[in-house]
């Protein structure tokens, strides 16, 4: 099925050895969405698998969503090389797409269509996330470093830092959201902030405290930033409270709602559709809520089932939702794609601990 | 029911109003509207307990009430009380019927279990018994609850604390009855059990000797030596053999050097002025030392290809490698992982081990013989004990002498040799694991712990050298925690001298086996690779210091295919 879909064509074999693995073939790829550039087409998703912390086996995954055809370890098979440890996140900006490796400490620049490297930026503490200010310049958040990296990401390059008044030991920036002239992060692991950033400047202009550990960070059609805290843990000596869903005028950068979810519960992976007027999450279950909406939902929109849901995307063209069940975070992972109205309509395994997406 | 009345009373009209700009709009007709003030329509109740529902109402005059549960008509008040024995989560709907509309409104209760505040002693279940004037501490693990627990000790019936924790000191020689009962508004639990101060004569002197059969080979040093001896006061122990004492004195240990193969007999009596004699017989297969070498092939593996024996300690991972009550089964899935080198076993906390063997024997070359793959990281190091044994009797089995391997810090007056803990099943899942040591400590494994579920016995002991720990919170609020590494010498560690490659390998020398009492042992082989978890602490949230096995290999045979 997967020779149908992509070309996968071995070229004459480069042979690799890493991390013990054994040598490696290359192969080429075509997704056939090669004039794609930066619009998103909804035909192609790409499933980021974090492998085992330490274990250099995260992967990348590539699912032709008109096709149902998957494919695996896409970036070591088109590269002859391994991805590296904890594949974090993706953006894709100009057909190119930027995969943060988080724990290797490295962003590899990659064609959308051949899954080829072209760049790769190094020079990073922890990196998270990836968000481009334009074509010149992108910011990349970090953990366990306070600062927000600039890169310039014709040069594949860092070229400064952002910033911030957080020390190493717990200082966190996560997801990125632009707004105008500003961006937007959520400070995570032992924060509770919102970072207000001026891109003119590269200087934090101003923040907001929500709850302890801000996870996710939306814009909704609205111009409203959105929020969902997990609340902490048991016995963390930075507090644990009952996590919440914040709503934020991204204009006048004020708190406007406040959710609360019940201490114990683990609200995270805040998603929007493509329109931008529903929010979806995963908390145990899967759970969506339109954005105009006074309450929290009670019913889940798809029920947990002894799964592990530990990524969520929706289909910005046409509303299908994918979960990723992470299962024991030791096997191989499992997608699950449904329809808008919650229908099972297709599952795939993809690699170890999938937990992001990008659409393409 | 205030906002009951209140809305109910509000809203006896059938039309309504609003004022915009100080003129009253026209009145008109509106819908009923239900709202949770303060919430989103979603209880959590204890099982058992009745939760009343009272939402507020809005344009309900003449509305009737329909409170459902799937697809049953429940109640058709404005309010619901809900009560259910059922733990999980339950769905109402909510549904208020005007002329003028309808309203429905999902309403989530999530039926959570009571929190009883589970006692568990460990050690108590066939009582105490102490020497006079000796006092003896208790300290009762009691399941954590979300709800205020308050404690309550009695002797013989009277209340003498209300502490969770205690100090019998009553000298006078006699049985006392000891009742120790936690409880809350949920429920309560309790423990008794009989307190006896003895006289030396009263107090029961017993051991322990895990076999009776040992194997060995000819010019091992090798030693004998009951375990767990409790109560030994002024006993004498004699060992005989073939008719003649061989020693006796205080000392219960014997230092046998073998010196020609055959099976020889051992007797070991103790006896005191206390205690009638009580006498023990132990066999000892002697082999000639080397004699059973498997050779390497072309088709032997690299990697090990059997786990003989997986024995963790409680921990956090335990439960992801088997939940099989079938010891067999937990090692059949030991191997299944160790047999690759992609995935692994957790050893749990101190004195967890796995023991594996391969299609050939290891032979010592003298350097590096062989590799155990963790998955250690520059200050995130949990050690391993590894442990070598030759199949002296060529029976294919792990049953003849382990010798350690002496690492950095072998000899050190930290580490400590033969050191013991048990560990106590908890009286439910979700409670920490108890502990105590053949050092008088005793303790708790605390995060997320699991008492292997292939372990029948409700307690179970596992013996092996100590390293101190190295672990801190580096940042002293609970972030940071570091497991420092260790020099050389260990599994699952970040050690500069003995990752000799970068590919999370510790290399092991096989001379660099020792005996009992540190001497060298001339192993011309090995057959059996044990390592066990040399640590016995936690670090804050990341938990109990847990060695991890991924596989152990033939690196001198490695060698030789590369």
């Amino acid at each position: 099925m997967g020779g149908r879909f992509l070309h996968t064509l071995a070229v004459s074999a480069l042979v690799v050895s890493c991390m013990g693995y054994g040598p490696m073939d290359e192969e080429r790829f075509d997704t056939g969405l090669s004039d794609a550039g930066s619009g998103v087409t909804g035909r192609g998703l790409f499933i980021l698998n974090e492998g085992h912390f330490m274990y250099g086996d995260a992967s990348l995954s590539y699912y032709d969503t008109e096709r149902r055809a998957v494919e695996n370890e896409v970036f070591a098979r088109a590269n002859a090389q391994k991805l590296g440890d904890v594949a974090q996140s993706m953006v894709i900006r100009d057909g190119i797409g930027w995969v943060v490796v988080n724990n290797s400490g490295v962003i590899f620049a990659i064609d959308a269509n051949t899954f080829r490297e072209v760049g790769r930026v190094k020079g990073f503490t922890s990196p998270r996330y990836i968000h481009f200010v334009s074509d010149e310049k992108a910011y990349v958040t970090q953990i366990w470093d306070p600062r927000i990296c600039i890169v310039d990401p014709s040069s594949f390059s860092v070229t400064g830092y952002i910033e911030t008044d957080m020390d190493y030991d717990s200082g966190s920036t996560e997801q990125m959201v632009g707004f105008g002239d500003y961006v937007f992060t959520n400070c995570w692991s032992y924060q509770n902030r919102i970072l207000k950033i001026d891109t003119r400047t590269d200087e934090v202009v101003d923040e907001l405290v929500v709850g302890i550990q801000p996870a996710s960070l939306v814009l909704d059609c609205n111009g409203k930033l959105w929020t969902v805290t997990d609340g902490g843990y048991e016995g963390s000596p930075y507090g644990y409270e009952a996590p919440s869903l914040w709503r934020i005028d991204a204009e006048t950068f004020k708190v406007e709602r406040r959710f609360d979810f019940r201490k114990g519960e683990h609200p995270s992976e805040l998603q929007l559709n493509g329109a931008g007027d529903t929010l979806y999450w995963i908390n145990d279950d899967i759970w969506r809520m339109e954005v105009s909406a006074d309450n929290l939902p009670v019913r889940p929109f798809i029920e947990y089932s002894g799964t592990l849901y530990y990524g969520l995307t929706v289909n910005p063209v046409n509303g299908d939702v994918y979960v990723a069940d992470a299962i024991d975070y030791d096997q191989n992972g499992t997608v699950l794609r449904y329809s808008p109205d919650g229908e099972l309509t297709d599952s795939f395994t993809v690699g170890i601990t999938p937990g992001a997406f990008c659409w393409r | 029911m205030k906002q009951i009345i209140y809305t109910l009373s509000a809203a006896m009209v059938l039309l309504s109003s609003c004022n915009i700009d100080g003129q009253i709009e026209e009145l008109r007709p509106m819908a009923p509207e239900i709202a949770f003030a303060g919430h989103n329509a979603a209880y959590t109740v204890k099982q058992g307990r009745e939760l009343p529902i009272t939402p507020d109402y809005l344009y309900v005059a003449g509305a009737i009430f329909t409170w459902s549960c799937n697809g049953k008509v429940v109640g058709s008040e404005p309010f619901y009380t809900f009560r259910s024995e059922e733990t999980g989560r339950h769905f109402l709907n909510l549904e208020v019927a005007t002329r003028y509309g309808v309203a429905r409104q999902d309403v989530r209760i999530d039926v959570v279990e009571l929190e009883i505040p589970y006692v568990s002693l460990p050690g108590s279940e066939n009582g105490y018994r102490i020497l006079a004037g000796r006092d003896l501490r208790m300290e009762p693990i009691v399941a954590k609850t979300s709800v205020k627990t308050s404690y309550e000790w009695s002797i013989d019936g009277e209340k003498v604390s209300d502490e969770r924790s205690y100090t019998f000191a009553i000298r006078d020689k006699g049985e006392y009855a000891l009742r120790f009962e936690a409880s809350n508004e949920d429920g309560s639990d309790c423990a008794e059990f009989t307190v006896q101060v003895c006289t030396p004569d009263e107090m029961p002197f017993s051991w322990h000797f895990d076999t009776t059969v040992f194997n060995t080979s000819a010019g091992r040093a090798f030693r004998l030596v009951p375990q767990d001896i409790e109560n030994d006061f002024e006993v004498t122990y004699t060992w005989s053999s073939g008719g003649q004492t061989i020693q006796s004195g205080s000392n219960p240990l014997l230092r046998i050097l073998p010196e020609s193969t055959g099976t020889f007999s051992y007797t070991v009596t103790a006896v005191s002025p206390y205690i009638e004699p009580v006498s023990q017989t132990l066999t000892v297969n002697v082999y000639a030392a080397d004699a059973h070498r498997r050779a390497a092939t072309a088709s032997s593996s690299v990697l090990c290809t059997k786990v003989h024996d997986f024995t963790p300690a409680p921990g956090q991972f335990i439960s992801q490698i088997s939940t099989s009550t079938d010891p067999a089964a937990a090692v059949a899935a030991a191997e299944s992982i160790l047999t690759v080198p992609e995935n692994y076993v957790s050893l749990g906390s101190f004195g967890g081990y796995v023991v594996v063997g391969f299609d050939h024997s290891i032979d010592n070359g003298g350097g590096y013989d062989f590799a155990v793959r963790g998955n250690a990281f520059d200050n995130s190091s949990e050690p391993g004990i590894v442990w070598v044994m030759q199949d002296e009797n060529g029976n294919g089995l792990p049953d003849d002498t382990w010798y350690e391997l002496k690492g950095s810090e072998y000899g050190k007056p930290e580490t400590i040799q033969d050191y013991a803990v048990t560990y106590y099943r908890p009286r439910n899942a979700q409670s920490p694991v108890a502990w105590s040591d053949n050092r008088g400590d005793s303790g708790m494994i605390t995060l997320n712990p699991r008492y292997p579920d292939w372990i029948a016995a409700d307690s179970y002991t596992l013996r092996g050298t100590r390293l101190a720990a190295r672990n801190s919170d580096e940042s002293g609020s609970g972030t940071g925690w570091q497991n420092r590494n260790f020099e050389w010498g260990y599994a699952d560690n970040y050690s500069l001298t003995d990752r000799i490659t970068d590919d999370l390998y510790n290399y092991f020398r096989i001379s660099d086996a020792v005996d009992f009492e540190g001497g060298a042992v001339d192993l011309g082989y090995i057959d059996f690779v044990k390592i066990q978890c040399g640590i016995n602490s936690a670090s804050g949230w990341l938990g109990e210091i847990s060695t991890e096995v991924l596989t152990v290999k033939d690196y001198n045979l490695e060698k030789t295919l590369n």
